[in-house]
């Protein structure tokens, strides 16, 4: 009598031909409330959106999908204390994030930072990206060195600000911004090796 | 492209983008671990909540039974409540109705013969487990004045000890004799042997031969198998204040009714009053019990009657009360003037249940008021239900889907399949949770029959935190959360309830206590901001509690 948020018999299609499906809200409390299915339900509609999340922050799929695993178990955990307030999906994308960050191993992230000079000289490049998709834009990303692999996405992906990111990474300003500089600038470059031009 | 373009691009790219993944194999490997997240937090918290009223009951039950010697404790305690604060109140040790008669032949009763008996010592008990001497007032007379006029330890004899022990580890009280003899509540046994000390000064029944007092030997009425047990050979002189039979042992058929109105020639409880000995046994109150018990509280107002001299803190005795409630709540839903769109709620909106717990704690005047405060958690739970109106298509097999007619006449039938489309309502239900954290202050009268009471209670809540969860319907027909902010108020002001309800006390300590409640939340829980629909609560319902008096 608890447990069901909504009639279950409806969704399961017991009774009925009919599966209806559940909406986003309906997803949300029945994780609250424990429902397996609406667990299952939230794994299947947002897991692929998660791993692509996971795989930017990750140098191969494998680690991805240990990140992936461990942001889901912390994502299910958290979701009692949940408040509606702005996107679910974003909420899910900050865990993931987050426990990407811990995941990967912070000493040689900051040992990569030490060695880091600015140099903010943006890089012009002609309009390629156009034919660019996301696979070989994961798969780019991943080649990128660990540091700048997370500044970029913590930037550019999740626009935290440089002065986020120095908390969160425990690096200063001054080097969020030159790591983020130098990630896009290989990332650009490696964009441009792919595509056989020269810069 | 400049660097805002890219960071631009890259986001549009990669934001939304679902990466393939084997769902299924992933939810193999998480599944299992999710065995821990399962429960909800709902459930958490009624989990943590039953755990609390279970930790609370055996906390109460061991501070009672720790160090209870069991073999001397009664198995039935019939006593008033107040008693045990009651100052002056008389010297009832405990009768061990389970105790082995081995046990009691153990006892060591002292023995002072060849002492005379003075007016006082006539007056003197002896307490039967340690051999203590215990002043007891003097016989009652009847009438009131000489109630009042009884002051305990007023007529204290040379032998008295007033700092003794009863059997409970407390101390030992000279409650009036008249109380017992008034009350018309059976009392222990060993009262009966103050009893009958008054009994050997009124009705000379004391002893000729030696003049002393001694212990009755505790028996219930009619227990005479275990009487014929009771040692012969310790018959020395303080049992000889008991009635005694022709072979030396007592006659238990003087055990001593205290029935108000039977005077000091006290009649015997064993015998025909099958009703009493029903009391005594399991503490069902008969009628002859509560039109004593009326009495006994009648004469427990008397001003100065058996309080003399006593603070109003010593008549209050302290209280802790964990109590839990449900019940199906009443919603109110009201609008002026009326429109389709409240119509639209009260179709939507149908309540459920209501469950609330509390922890209160407070004092009880001897007189049986009782004012309590503390804690309270209330949930309501309604169902919502959205309905929604889709096109179900369903096929017809081997039907006829086409009739042709030739020229010459002839008819040719095509079967086949037919789609036909059906408009389905789709109701989905789900459920609405209001949350609601009160501070009651509690104000109660109890009635109290031997281990029964009835109590009438008014119980005034403050809110202190209104959450609201769930779905409502907004005036454009769509579904909104209920945490919205905005939407509900953070505390709904005050709540008010009455209650009666019937409690058995186990002991002094512990009484378990049922009844009704009815409890109105008078104020709109909505902000009129959002809608002018009123929405309000009664909810109508039982409650339990477990109580402990300190």
């Amino acid at each position: 009598m608890f447990v069901t948020h909504f009639h279950l018999r409806a969704y399961t299609g017991s009774k009925s031909s009919i599966r209806i499906p559940l909406t986003e809200q309906d997803i949300i409390t029945g994780c609250q409330e424990g429902v397996p299915r609406c667990q299952r339900e939230l794994v299947d509609r947002y897991a692929p959106m998660l791993l692509t999340v996971a795989r930017r922050y990750a140098r191969d799929q494998a680690t991805a999908q240990d990140i992936l695993q461990d942001a889901l178990l912390r994502i299910f955990q958290a979701i009692p204390r949940y408040q509606p307030f702005g996107s679910f999906e974003a909420w899910m994308r900050r865990i993931v994030a987050t426990s990407a960050l811990q995941y990967l191993n912070k000493k040689w992230m900051r040992k990569e930072f030490n060695n880091l000079d600015n140099n903010d000289e943006p890089l012009e490049m002609p309009d390629i990206y156009g034919r660019l998709g996301a696979e070989d834009l994961l798969e780019l990303i991943a080649r990128l060195p660990e540091g700048y692999r997370q500044v970029f996405n913590l930037s550019v992906m999740e626009q935290y600000t440089h002065a986020e990111i120095a908390g969160m990474l425990g690096i200063s300003e001054s080097s969020s911004r030159s790591q983020l500089v130098r990630a896009r600038r290989q990332l650009q470059t490696m964009i441009a090796n792919r595509e056989k031009i020269r810069i | 492209m400049k660097t805002q373009d890219f960071d631009r691009h890259v986001r549009k790219t990669l934001n939304g983008y679902d990466s393939e993944l084997d769902t299924e194999s992933l939810w193999l490997e998480l599944g299992p671990k999710l065995n821990g997240v399962k429960r909800s937090a709902a459930w958490k918290s009624r989990g943590w909540l039953g755990f609390g009223l279970l930790a609370m009951t055996l906390l109460l039950g061991g501070l009672f039974f720790k160090g209870v010697d069991w073999k001397e404790q009664p198995a039935v305690e019939t006593r008033p409540h107040h008693e045990k604060d009651l100052p002056g109140e008389g010297q009832k040790t405990m009768k061990p109705l389970g105790a082995s008669p081995e046990s009691r032949t153990d006892r060591k009763l002292p023995v002072r013969e060849g002492e005379p008996l003075t007016e006082a010592a006539s007056n003197t008990r002896i307490e039967p487990r340690r051999g203590l001497l215990f002043n007891t007032p003097p016989p009652l007379k009847a009438g009131e004045n000489e109630i009042n006029e009884f002051v305990p330890g007023k007529a204290a004899g040379p032998e008295v000890n007033p700092g003794a022990k009863d059997d409970r580890g407390g101390k030992e009280r000279t409650k009036a004799q008249a109380l017992s003899g008034e009350t018309g509540l059976p009392v222990p046994v060993s009262s009966d042997f103050t009893r009958e000390n008054t009994l050997a000064s009124d009705d000379t029944k004391k002893d000729p031969a030696t003049g002393t007092i001694g212990y009755l030997p505790e028996q219930l009425p009619g227990d005479s198998t275990s009487s014929n047990r009771l040692p012969t050979d310790q018959p020395g002189p303080q049992e000889t204040n008991a009635a005694h039979t022709k072979n030396g042992l007592p006659d238990l058929s003087s055990t001593y009714d205290q029935t108000p109105g039977s005077g000091h020639a006290q009649k015997p409880l064993s015998g025909p009053n099958a009703a009493d000995k029903w009391t005594r046994i399991i503490g069902i109150p008969t009628v002859l019990d509560l039109t004593s018990a009326k009495q006994n509280r009648e004469m427990n107002r008397l001003p100065g009657g058996f309080l003399p001299n006593t603070s109003f803190l010593k008549k209050l005795r302290w209280l802790a009360q964990v109590e839990y409630g449900a019940g199906r709540p009443r919603k109110f839903l009201g609008q002026h003037p009326a429109d389709a769109y409240l119509e639209a709620r009260k179709a939507t909106e149908s309540p459920l249940e209501f469950f609330r717990s509390g922890f209160l704690a407070g004092v009880q005047e001897w007189s049986g008021f009782y004012l309590m405060g503390g804690l309270a958690y209330s949930r309501i739970r309604e169902e919502f239900t959205e309905k929604e109106i889709i096109t179900a298509s369903d096929s017809m097999y081997a039907n006829i889907i086409e009739i042709h007619i030739s020229p010459r006449g002839d008819t040719t039938f095509t079967y086949g399949s037919a789609t036909d489309s059906l408009p389905l309502v789709l109701s989905r239900g789900s459920y609405n949770d209001y949350k609601l954290y009160d501070l009651p202050v509690k104000l109660g009268y109890e009635f109290n029959f031997n281990h029964w009471s009835v109590a009438l209670e008014g119980e005034v809540a403050i809110n202190l935190r209104l959450r609201a969860r769930g779905k409502i319907l907004d005036k454009q027909g769509q579904i909104q959360l209920l945490d919205r902010q905005g939407l509900f108020k953070p505390r709904t002001g005050f709540s008010y309830s009455g209650s009666a309800r019937l409690g058995y006390s186990f002991n002094r300590h512990l009484q378990f206590v049922a009844g009704f409640d009815y409890r109105s939340y008078p104020i709109d829980f909505m902000l009129s901001a959002f809608n002018e629909v009123r929405q309000r609560y009664n909810l109508p319902g039982w409650s339990a509690a477990v109580q402990w008096r300190f």
